[in-house]
């Protein structure tokens, strides 16, 4: 078994990877001095993956079954795995995304039972209709405690307005009626496909032996046939749905959301254009940025409620932007008319700059937290991305390629607005 | 292990907690100001923290600033207001990258704690005021975040919960401060709360990281000699015992899902060996996974996501808190009640009380992996005469009896069943 040693020059680290005869990737970030260590297994499994082809078949699936198997797996006929962690003392978790599913625990003691207990919690499948039925009350419940979420209503309602066809338009949990329809068989169908070891990744970050990791893959591992699947997404159109839609709930300040779809496509966007992402959005939107202190000045919103991110997965691409605002379109149309400003004159070499600086910054400082780390080592592994490759690409990044790169996003005709109120 | 701790007294009620750690890429500076909560400062305290993150003398713009912050390589300005007991905690830190990760070699901690100092003691002001339109802007920070708990319905409840159950007591004050008094402030206001803190809180520094400590502490040195101080020991806290019947609050919504807060007054836990059965024994009801309400409302029962239980040591009480349908709130009561019980009559195994220690001492050895909970850990210690260090939290864990634990259920107290409806 050959064991990768990836360094970065620049910042003296290094971790480990390789593939386990099981067909499970694996990565060992060491963290010298550390006392917890935090292990993450996750399947490119999410919400998105409604349908899929699996060993030639085609499978469709109601929306949120990746979440409610999230829930089961953490069942298996010996018992709860929970149940498990309570005797190494290890604080397990575990979360469905849009397009993957991780399982994860945090421990300062009892390192290989923990890792153990991960293993096989993620190898070993127990539906019944007993069980699934119980899930659906708790289940429902987060759905639920989600409904009466501002914040939550405001994202997937912009999902809704952006996406036509896209399954990233579908809440992550489902809705009360999707998951009546989920049942045994169809989960079992799900955890074929996807939970196949040649189609998972795990990391392991702490202060810890690969020497541990090594033996205890050896030992709870079973090999399986690698599963080729295929996941089918609907054609999506390059125009939005609705350019603006609302909500209303009983909150105090407006809260809104404004997105910029971009063309997207299977391939994942790359370290160098993730670096590039991320120092254009410093740039237009960052603190020190025209456009946010435009908004300051005018009192539409608050410092610490304006957020911008990059969002990205397979055939979905867009740049989000969201705040509190008494006036929430006003401000929408402020940010409009400045990303419209930034992209006739371009990033002047100075912004550019400090912008670089300050996300190379913010960087480095996410490799304090195992818990960033391990999951951008599994991010990355499933959408072809390397944790020092993409910290590379910060420092060799030019204003030259941030204009041009520019040019692909922000483009009015694409966007949408979404508005609790 | 965090023993390279080193204190150092600056000057009457100001102390700075030096905190060597070379495992970080990044270093951090936190000052906190503790002043009695009340209502009648605490909305000004909040708008006069938010607007001293705003500018400073020397960059006198929020622009200017964050291009300073943005060119030491993405530093981190963060303010904060909290409640430690019945004190206002008004947190204002620096965190950002060790030199040895700069690319051109520059040398940018040293930086750091001048630039915490231009921002506190050097603000943007003049002729006793702050500058009006940045005192906007602050207070546009705290409606958002007055806001935003009322948004947030779990944390809105808790909330509710808490100001019906301690009415009368400082306790019961939102530790931001209030919508309308927030949006009566001026400049002056500002420059009098600005004044008022640095002369009468109680100061708690920390240095976090692998800094040149003596020169942070030398700057504050130097910087308080230039602050007329007015120093007094207060109060931080009033524990009430507690016989009275518990009260019901309800209040409507429109929600998809109800929200259920039980508050509990504690008998006071005078010791740290009291304090930390108790911890236990929170988590052994509702704290952890394998905690009797996960266990049974939600994993038997299937009645809720999450029904968990919190306890403030320091004021003696705790909440728990759950979201459950409407028709299903009284049965929720009811098992919680029993779970309760159960605790009160010792009716746990050795292996409960092993699961949930395991589970708390992980918490606890895992503190000092972070900065932001090292921080917390130490600040949230400031008043009490002993500091101790997480891992002798995690190991007084070991001593802690089942005896102790029953004791510890028997002294709860129901106060206030607070339901937020459908």
């Amino acid at each position: 078994m050959e064991i990768k040693n990836i360094r970065s020059k620049i910042l003296g680290e290094n971790y480990f990877s390789f593939s386990h005869p099981t067909g499970l990737k694996i990565y060992v970030y060491p963290q010298k001095g550390y006392h917890s260590t935090y292990a993450l297994i996750g399947t490119m499994y999410g919400s998105v993956n409604t349908k899929f082809k699996s060993n030639d078949k085609v499978i469709s699936v109601p929306d949120g079954i990746a979440h409610y198997l999230e829930h089961k797996m953490f069942e298996s006929e010996e018992g709860d795995a929970f149940l498990k962690y309570s005797k190494t003392g290890a604080s397990a978790n575990a979360y469905t995304s849009h397009n993957s599913t991780c399982y994860l625990f945090s421990c300062t003691e009892n390192f290989r039972e923990s890792l153990k207990i991960l293993l096989e919690l993620v190898q070993t499948p127990y539906f019944t209709d007993e069980n699934v039925e119980k899930e659906r009350g708790i289940i429902g419940q987060e759905i639920r405690m989600y409904d009466d979420d501002p914040e939550w209503a405001m994202s997937i309602n912009l999902l809704k307005a952006l996406y036509k066809n896209h399954p990233v338009n579908i809440d992550i949990a489902g809705t009360v009626e999707s998951i009546a329809k989920i049942n045994p068989e169809n989960l079992m169908s799900c955890y074929n496909a996807y939970y196949n070891l040649h189609n998972m990744a795990l990391a392991v970050v702490g202060d810890v032996n690969i020497d541990d990791v090594v033996d205890v893959a050896d030992e709870c591992l079973n090999p399986i046939n690698a599963v080729k699947i295929e996941n089918i997404f609907p054609e999506e159109p390059n125009s939005v749905v609705s350019k603006k839609i609302e909500k209303h709930l009983p909150v105090d300040i407006p809260i809104f959301e404004l997105g910029y779809k971009e063309q997207a496509l299977a391939q994942r966007v790359d370290d160098a254009q993730l670096a590039l992402s991320h120092i254009i959005l410093e740039a237009v939107s960052g603190k020190s940025s025209d456009m946010l202190n435009r908004l300051l000045k005018e009192g539409l919103v608050s410092a610490s409620s304006f957020c911008s991110e990059f969002f990205e997965g397979p055939y979905y691409r867009a740049t989000l932007f969201s705040a509190q605002s008494q006036k929430p379109e006003l401000a929408a149309e402020i940010i409009n008319d400045e990303l419209k400003k930034i992209k006739t004159n371009g990033i002047s070499e100075s912004i550019f700059e400090n912008a670089r600086k300050a996300v190379y910054g913010r960087a480095v400082s996410m490799l304090n937290s195992n818990e960033m780390i391990a999951s951008a080592i599994i991010n990355g592994h499933f959408s072809g991305r390397r944790l020092f490759s993409y910290i590379d690409n910060i420092i060799y990044a030019t204003h030259h390629s941030a204009n041009d790169f520019m040019h692909e996003k922000f483009n009015e005709e694409l966007s949408s607005l979404s508005i609790v109120r | 292990m965090t023993t390279n701790i080193k204190n150092f007294d600056i000057i009457e009620g100001v102390s700075l907690k030096a905190i060597k750690d070379t495992r970080f890429k990044t270093g951090r500076i936190s000052f906190t100001m503790f002043l009695p909560l009340s209502k009648d400062t605490a909305s000004r305290n909040s708008v006069m923290l938010y607007t001293l993150e705003k500018s400073c003398r020397k960059y006198n713009s929020f622009k200017s600033l964050n291009e300073k912050l943005n060119s030491l390589y993405g530093a981190s300005l963060m303010v904060d207001v909290s409640k430690l007991g019945e004190t206002q905690a008004l947190n204002i830190s620096l965190q950002g990258l060790s030199d040895k990760y700069a690319i051109n070699n520059e040398s940018i901690s040293a930086e750091f704690s001048s630039l915490l100092c231009d921002l506190i003691f050097r603000p943007n002001i003049a002729e006793e005021s702050f500058n009006e339109n940045e005192v906007e802007s602050a207070k546009l920070e705290v409606l958002d975040i007055i806001s935003a708990e009322f948004s947030d319905k779990r944390v809105y409840a808790r909330k509710r919960c808490n100001e019906f159950m301690c009415k009368d007591e400082a306790y019961s004050l939102s530790s931001i401060g209030e919508k309308e008094n927030v949006i009566k402030l001026t400049g002056k206001d500002i420059y009098t709360a600005w004044r008022d803190a640095l002369s009468r809180a109680k100061i708690e520094m920390i240095a976090l990281g692998d800094f040149d400590f003596d020169a942070i502490v030398n700057n504050f040195t130097e910087e308080f000699k230039n602050i007329k101080r007015n120093y007094q020991d207060f109060e931080y806290v009033k524990v009430l015992s507690n016989s009275k019947k518990a009260e019901y609050k309800e209040e409507n919504m429109g929600l998809a899902q109800a929200k259920l807060v039980l508050g509990y007054r504690v008998e006071e836990r005078k010791t740290f060996k009291e304090k930390i059965a108790f911890r236990l024994m929170c988590a052994m009801l509702g704290g952890t996974p394998s905690s009797k309400l996960f266990l049974n409302v939600r994993e038997k029962l299937s009645l809720c996501y999450y029904c968990s239980a919190t306890f403030d040591s320091n004021k003696c009480v705790m909440f728990i808190e759950s979201g459950v349908e409407d028709d299903n709130i009284q049965k929720t009561k009811i098992e919680i009640s029993n779970q309760i019980d159960l605790m009160r009559e010792g009716d746990f195994t050795e292996e409960d009380i092993l699961a949930n220690k395991l589970a708390l001492q992980n918490v606890y050895m895992g503190i000092s992996d972070s900065l932001g909970r090292l921080e917390n850990f130490y600040i949230s210690q400031c008043f009490q005469d002993t500091v101790r260090t997480p891992e002798e939290y995690s190991k007084a864990l070991d001593n802690v009896t089942r005896e102790e634990i029953i004791e510890a259920a028997n002294s709860l107290t129901l106060n206030m069943i607070y339901v937020l409806t459908e």
